[in-house]
């Protein structure tokens, strides 16, 4: 098993580094400098190439990107901003906790809601109470996030007044957006749960149990449900991984200074550390995120440990 | 050799037969669901209406400014009118085809890429498909939004380079499920018989393996085409997808975002609009699903 997490958190490294070098082949391409963009039109053509030069925009494709990747190997450090020129790690880890603390509400109140209807509609499957949430879970898997905030933004926000539209100030600023992806996103967290507690009813130790005498509720909701909800924990997990990098129309909607719209805007600015340091950052946390939610399945799941100790 | 060959013959017109067959027993399967026929009609009324758009209404008035601007829904202006005085009904009528095309596409581009490239790392298997893996699993841990929004911003906007953008970070997904399904189906008896009959690799993978693994992906594929038009509307909401004066709905949408609290009529009618084409979409898909593959009708 500590063989298992070494190579895992091994294998995390040069998949980030290997991110972080597409991210950057990719901005290579693009058509803009940084001191074009920074100084405006005005500037003569002397200047942006002193300012280029002056970002180290001028050196060798594979100079640029080596120098940026030992300096985050060997200092930790992801560079300056184009732009501002203050370090982009201090701008990350102080949008970062945003980024978080919104998919961490979005994700727990998808699973509020998905995962009991999925379990309910699982139970009840030929029954109309079990149905009705199967038919809720598509029409919600049709609905786009930004639009679902922008409907929710004009109730609360504009007609009713009650919840700031922009922001995150306070922590209501929170409740709307995390309510739009936790809309979302539940269709998906029911869906699993319901396939998930499908196939865990047609065991055999669930008919086993039955034939030992045991009632029908105790037969689901203790020895059903408990082997059902272990597949949940890697899709709640690998969503949550997801809604950090995929919140981004969310944060632009209701104006959330989170690591996504930092992101889209140093991409306008073509500000390529910033757009790197970030993406990278983004990238690291799916990673590590999967890797834990693969360890913790692991520790409730006797018969996945034994597995891996092999 | 010639009564192989013969054999041969029989067997394909056999199979000509089998395949009318099993349409119609598919058919019979898809028509029981009345959800997924409701989401097929109303699919096909959105197609009908892309496809004859000028006729419903005039494009010469998608980009017409007017001076009732901000009009509420009224018998003139069926949806009303937007912050230029652009009569919204035919802004949302035009954008349909836009983005029907770029659902339609994107999925198409991602099945063919992600399928071949997922079937044969499943069929040859080694250092081909361990190479290939690894690169996808690479890519994987770049957010879709994030990886399109960046290439979006190196290609630059519009239509095309949207699509390429959505291809890009789309097809990972495809070559995942390609393989593993292409995976279940390599080690059966039934392509080791296709082997040594004297099947060659081309023959074996495309006569024998991507027929039996055809379903999923089709199912996946038409999912897929409802979340790349919502996708594609989210990154047009961004500003980053189809410019104007193209009308588009997440565009469409962006624009009402500064107009929301005193005209609410320009974000309802693109997002029923949107709300529509991806939940009939699903809904076929859906249906698909269950009539492809009863076993998998949970």
């Amino acid at each position: 098993m500590k063989k298992y997490i070494f190579k895992r958190i091994l294998i995390l490294i040069p998949t980030v580094l290997a991110v972080s070098f597409i991210v950057f082949t990719l901005m290579y391409f693009a058509p803009n400098d940084p001191a074009s963009i920074i100084l405006g039109s005005g500037a003569t053509d002397a200047e942006i190439a002193k300012l280029n030069h002056e970002l180290g925009f001028d050196l060798p494709f594979l100079q640029r990107y080596w120098n940026w990747a030992s300096n985050l190997i060997f200092h930790f450090n992801l560079g300056d901003s184009y732009i501002t020129r203050q370090p982009v790690s201090a701008d990350v880890l102080k949008r970062l906790p945003i980024s978080i603390t919104l998919a961490f509400f979005g994700i727990m109140g998808s699973t509020c809601i998905g995962v009991p209807f999925g379990v309910l509609s699982a139970v009840k499957q030929n029954k109309l109470i079990g149905q009705i949430p199967s038919i809720i879970c598509i029409i919600l898997a049709a609905f786009p996030s930004f639009w679902v905030g922008m409907l929710l933004m004009y109730r609360f926000c504009y007609k009713w007044q009650l919840l700031p539209p922009f922001g995150v100030e306070t922590m209501a600023g929170y409740i709307l957006p995390a309510c739009s992806i936790a809309f979302v996103y539940a269709s998906a967290q029911m869906r699993h749960t319901r396939s998930s507690m499908l196939e865990t009813i047609r065991q055999d130790y669930i008919r086993t149990a039955r034939a030992k005498g045991a009632t029908e509720s105790v037969a689901i909701w203790k020895h059903a449900l408990r082997n059902a909800l272990l597949p949940t924990i890697t899709i709640i997990g690998g969503n949550f991984g997801l809604v950090i990098g995929s919140a981004i129309v969310n944060e632009s909607l209701f104006s959330i200074p989170g690591l996504g719209s930092y992101i889209i805007s140093s991409i306008n600015n073509r500000d390529v550390p910033a757009v790197l340091g970030g993406v990278t950052v983004l990238a690291a946390i799916y990673c590590a995120i999967l890797l834990v939610v693969d360890l913790l399945y692991a520790v409730v799941d006797p018969r996945v440990k034994a597995r891996y100790s092999k | 050799m010639n009564e192989l060959a013969s054999a041969r013959t029989a067997s394909s017109t056999k199979e000509r037969g089998h395949t009318l067959d099993r349409l119609k027993e598919f058919w019979r399967r898809f028509r029981k669901n009345k959800a997924a026929v409701f989401g097929l009609i109303v699919l096909l009324l959105l197609i009908f209406a892309s496809i004859f758009a000028d006729q419903i209404a005039d494009p010469a008035l998608i980009t017409k400014i007017s001076m009732d601007r901000k009009q509420p829904p009224s018998a003139a202006h069926w949806f009303g009118t937007d912050h230029l005085g652009r009569d919204l009904f035919v802004r949302v009528v035009h954008a349909a085809p836009t983005s029907l095309t770029i659902g339609i596409v994107v999925a198409a581009f991602s099945l063919l890429i992600g399928g071949t490239i997922g079937v044969t790392c499943a069929y040859y298997g080694g250092i081909y498909d361990e190479i290939t893996m690894r690169i996808v699993d690479i890519l994987s841990a770049i957010p879709g939004t994030l990886l399109s929004m960046v290439v979006v911003s190196v290609v630059g906007g519009g239509m095309r380079n949207l699509i390429i953008a959505m291809v890009i970070a789309r097809f990972r997904g495809v070559v995942r499920l390609a393989r593993s399904a292409a995976i279940g189906v390599t080690g059966r008896e039934y392509i080791e018989a296709a082997k040594s009959g004297g099947s060659g690799e081309f023959r074996t993978i495309l006569r024998h393996i991507v027929p039996n693994i055809m379903g999923t992906l089709i199912v996946s594929a038409t999912m897929s085409v409802s979340s790349a038009i919502i996708s594609a509307a989210a990154l047009s909401f961004l500003g980053l997808g189809v410019q104007p004066p193209t009308p588009e709905w997440g565009y469409m949408l962006n624009e009402a975002r500064s107009y929301m609290a005193t005209c609410p009529h320009l974000m309802i009618f693109p997002g029923i609009a949107l709300v529509t084409t991806s939940l009939s979409i699903n809904l076929v898909g859906d249906g698909l699903r269950d009539a492809l593959d009863p076993k998998l009708k949970t």
